[in-house]
């Protein structure tokens, strides 16, 4: 296998009431998406690996070579802040050309690359406007391409998208996945939120005050959950304690019913408790044998509170849970 | 709301500033004019002026500037650091005068006499704006500083490279503002450059002050103010466009760490630079309790013994016209200040010229053009406290402004919704959320006017003596006695607005 683009080497960081560890490794060619809710330390792994913060202890290694007291300019990543931190002062051609000023470009090959940038982000017509003059998505876009054209070997984006709305996020997030995929950079995306890393990233990694939970292909760690914590934070809904798992038979311990165990139409009555209209999906909150169950699919007509529903749940398909 | 709010704004504007600043303006605009204009000793009058304020805005920005640049970082009593560098900008001028005489005065305690240097001057300016230069750099720094800069090393900058592509414009803004402030308040500066500039180092304004006290020689005062408010306004609009850019509030970002010994240093050079930097208040303390015996308190017995004074205004009279003028002052500067905020506060660029005319005009002209407009009024004490209330309302409206811009729009429309016409709105909703605003802008007012100079010299009668008159008669008189009982009477008139700044403070805490 070829050397990682960025790997982590027990890096270490501590804060009054927070420390970080961590150890990955970040692949030419792929997306691996940090995930973890506030205060996880994702964002301190994010600055770790630009040069923005110094580790306690650990490696920090780029294409194979330590680069653990490297100042930042140095390192030659591209960082997407998730304010962007844009130049004020400077143009939108200005912004993306930073960093080829910096690295002593000829002019004419600036411009080529500037204008490629601006012309696959969409954002030909505002080259010359300021960064005041943008709306939310056009600064996103402005501070993608500035971090991209170096030619990073390495892109971190520190939640790129928490600051727009759901529709310009959505719209971004497939552009995102077009733009990494043709420039071929290895990323680090940084986020909170499961669905916007399972849609970009080829891996996810977990973490949870500054450790590691868990790692893998986003369908591997959705489906198989290692704790009850990590399950409720990916957004399962099926989560049971020890006493509910014993009435549905399951052995001792805490379970995850994923969607897949569930067949309607045969089995044992489930009453409706709550039905909710999503668009191409219908979700149900449903009573069977007196354990509130979730479940999500498309289904119509909607089913009314209070109706019943024959349900066979599939305990074969049952997933342990560790206890957090 | 709003407009009425500035209609009567402008009515207080209209009598206080806009019709005595006219009538100067005909009279200087006359003959007179271009007699002043051909005189070389005027003429160099301006030019002195003009090299003061440009000289200390460079010493001032060369001081601030890494200071500011420091202050991003972590060291020992840091917050008290800040508070302690905006002292100097509120002290009344006389005081910081007599600072500097007690330090390097003929009878200074360093035993050098720099007075009639420019040296003395330029650093007399710096002890006033470097405090504020500083506050205003590093709150352009603290908004966008880290994390653009963060941004530029991402992209190869290194540190240097970073300051210059990045910090630096982003400074500039802060750099005009700081810098053509420093120039408005030098360039018209009064006290300072009358008591310690000799008569080479005399600025427009006190030659303003020469012609109209010593030579009855209105047209030559009014041509003079003329050329100043020219400079004025031209800076001061150039100020305003820069001030707009700093995009109102300040951020106050996280502090960056600092090792352990990296730490201590830079606390040691900070507040061995801020010691440096108040001495003449130190020597100020110092001198007033040197007596001819050696030290003690002769100097403040002799004050608070003897009612009246044979030779110049006594402790007890001047300190309560002082108290009773800068009350009624602030009594007219609160509501008017008021207004002008509730009328700025979304205005338009031209409203927030309005308030700046003040800083346009001078203290000393506002005192000729009361006397031009108004000389049936001469015999009542109501023009002092006019002018008074004329050069506090900026001040009070200063410190209101940004509370009142700092209050979310939804609040305010929640209650409107809520069945709240705009009046009641203002008493229970926008008022007490910009309580300590009120209260610290009170504080600048009242300080102001206790410690104002220019024009109380133009307007003041024997009877009407304040303690900054009382100061000066007495520095200009002979004798150890006249200099030490000037001496404590700064330290008098130093506790009493430190005092109104402490008693203030505590009631925008209360409550």
């Amino acid at each position: 296998m070829a050397s990682p683009a960025l790997s982590f080497d027990e890096v270490a960081r501590r804060f009054p009431g927070f420390s970080l560890r961590l150890s990955f490794d970040l692949f030419p060619g792929e997306t691996l998406a940090l995930l973890g809710p506030s205060g996880s330390g994702k964002s301190t792994a994010l600055k770790l690996a630009a040069g923005l913060e110094a580790p306690d202890a650990g490696r920090v290694y780029l294409g194979g070579e330590d680069v653990t007291g490297w100042p930042p300019e140095r390192r030659g990543v591209g960082l997407v802040f998730q304010s962007y931190a844009l130049f004020p002062h400077l143009s939108v051609y200005d912004n993306v050309a930073f960093g080829l000023v910096e690295r002593r470009w000829p002019r004419e090959k600036i411009r080529a690359r500037v204008e490629e940038l601006l012309f696959k982000t969409g954002l030909t017509p505002h080259a010359k406007k300021r960064p005041s003059e943008l709306s939310g998505g056009e600064r996103q876009r402005v501070a993608l391409a500035r971090a991209l054209a170096p030619r990073p070997k390495v892109l971190l984006l520190d939640e790129p998208l928490s600051a727009l709305d759901q529709r310009l996020k959505e719209e971004l997030m497939f552009e995102l996945r077009r733009v990494l995929k043709g420039e071929a950079a290895a990323a680090l995306y940084v986020t909170h939120d499961q669905a916007e890393a399972f849609a970009l990233a080829s891996r996810v990694l977990i973490l949870k005050a500054g450790e590691k939970v868990q790692e893998g292909a986003p369908e591997a760690v959705y489906a198989r959950p290692k704790d009850v914590w990590t399950a409720r934070f990916l957004g399962h809904k099926n989560v049971l304690g020890a006493n509910e798992a014993r009435v549905l038979g399951l052995e001792e311990g805490e379970w995850l019913i994923p969607l897949e165990a569930f067949t309607f139409g045969e089995g044992e009555p489930a009453r409706v408790l709550e039905a909710v209209f999503l668009g191409p999906r219908v979700g149900l909150w449903l009573s069977f044998r007196g354990v509130r169950l979730y479940w999500e699919g498309p289904l119509s007509p909607l089913p009314p509170p209070g109706s019943e529903l024959k349900l066979r749940l599939d305990l074969g398909r049952a997933v342990p849970l560790s206890v957090s | 709301m709003r407009k009425a709010a500035l209609a009567l704004f402008l009515g207080f504007l209209s009598f206080s500033l806009l019709y005595p600043l006219s009538r100067v303006l005909l009279l200087g605009a006359g003959p007179g004019f271009f007699a002043a204009l051909g005189d070389t000793y005027y003429f160099e009058r301006l030019l002195w002026s003009l090299e003061y304020g440009a000289l200390s805005s460079l010493a001032v920005l060369l001081l601030a500037l890494p200071t500011a640049l420091g202050l991003r970082y972590a060291f020992a009593g840091r917050a008290l650091w800040v508070a302690l560098s905006g002292v100097p900008f509120v002290l009344p001028t006389i005081v910081v005068a007599a600072g500097f005489l007690a330090l390097l005065g003929p009878q200074g305690v360093l035993g050098v006499n720099l007075v009639g240097t420019p040296f003395l001057l330029v650093w007399a300016a710096v002890f006033y704006n470097y405090g504020f230069a500083a506050r205003i750099l590093h709150g352009l720094l603290a908004k966008s500083g880290e994390e653009l800069e963060a941004a530029a090393r991402t992209l190869g900058a290194g540190p240097l490279r970073a300051f210059y592509r990045v910090t630096l414009p982003a400074l500039l803004p802060g750099l005009f503002a700081a810098g053509g402030l420093t120039f408005l308040y030098t360039f018209a500066s009064f006290g300072v450059p009358l008591i310690l500039g000799g008569y080479r180092y005399a600025t427009l304004e006190v030659e303003i002050y020469r012609l109209l006290a010593y030579e009855l020689d209105f047209e030559g005062a009014s041509a003079l103010i003329l050329w100043q408010i020219v400079v004025l306004s031209l800076v001061s609009l150039g100020y305003l466009f820069a001030s707009r850019r700093l995009a109102g509030e300040l951020g106050y970002g996280g502090l960056r760490p600092l090792r352990k010994e990296k730490a201590f240093l830079l606390g040691a050079l900070y507040w061995a630079g801020l010691i440096l930097l108040l001495l003449p208040l130190f020597a100020l303390f110092f001198a007033s309790l040197k007596t001819p015996e050696g030290l003690g308190l002769g100097n403040y017995l002799r004050l608070f013994a003897e009612e009246k004074s044979y030779f110049a205004p006594g402790l007890g009279p001047a300190l309560k016209n002082t108290l009773r003028f800068s009350f009624l002052a602030l009594l007219l500067a609160a509501p008017a200040g008021l207004f002008y905020a509730l009328a700025a506060w979304r205005g338009s660029v031209l409203t927030e010229v309005l308030g700046l005319l003040p800083l346009m005009v001078s203290p000393v002209s506002l005192g000729v053009g009361y006397l031009l407009a108004y000389p049936r009024l001469q015999a009542s004490a109501f023009l002092l406290v006019l002018a008074y209330a004329t050069l506090a309302y900026p001040l009070f409206a200063r410190a209101v402004i940004p509370a009142l811009r700092g209050i979310g729009e939804e609040v305010i429309q929640a209650a409107a919704t809520l069945g709240a016409p705009p009046w009641r709105r203002l008493f229970r909703v926008e008022l007490p959320l910009i309580r300590p605003a009120l209260f610290s802008g009170a504080a600048l007012a009242f300080g102001s006017a206790a410690g104002e100079f220019g024009a109380t010299l133009l307007l003041v009668r024997p009877e009407w003596a304040t303690l900054s008159v009382a100061i000066y008669e007495r520095l200009g008189k002979p004798g150890l006695a006249n200099y030490g009982e000037a001496m404590a009477m700064s330290v008098v008139l130093l506790v009493l607005v430190a005092g109104v700044f402490y008693l203030f403070a505590k009631g925008a805490e209360l409550g």
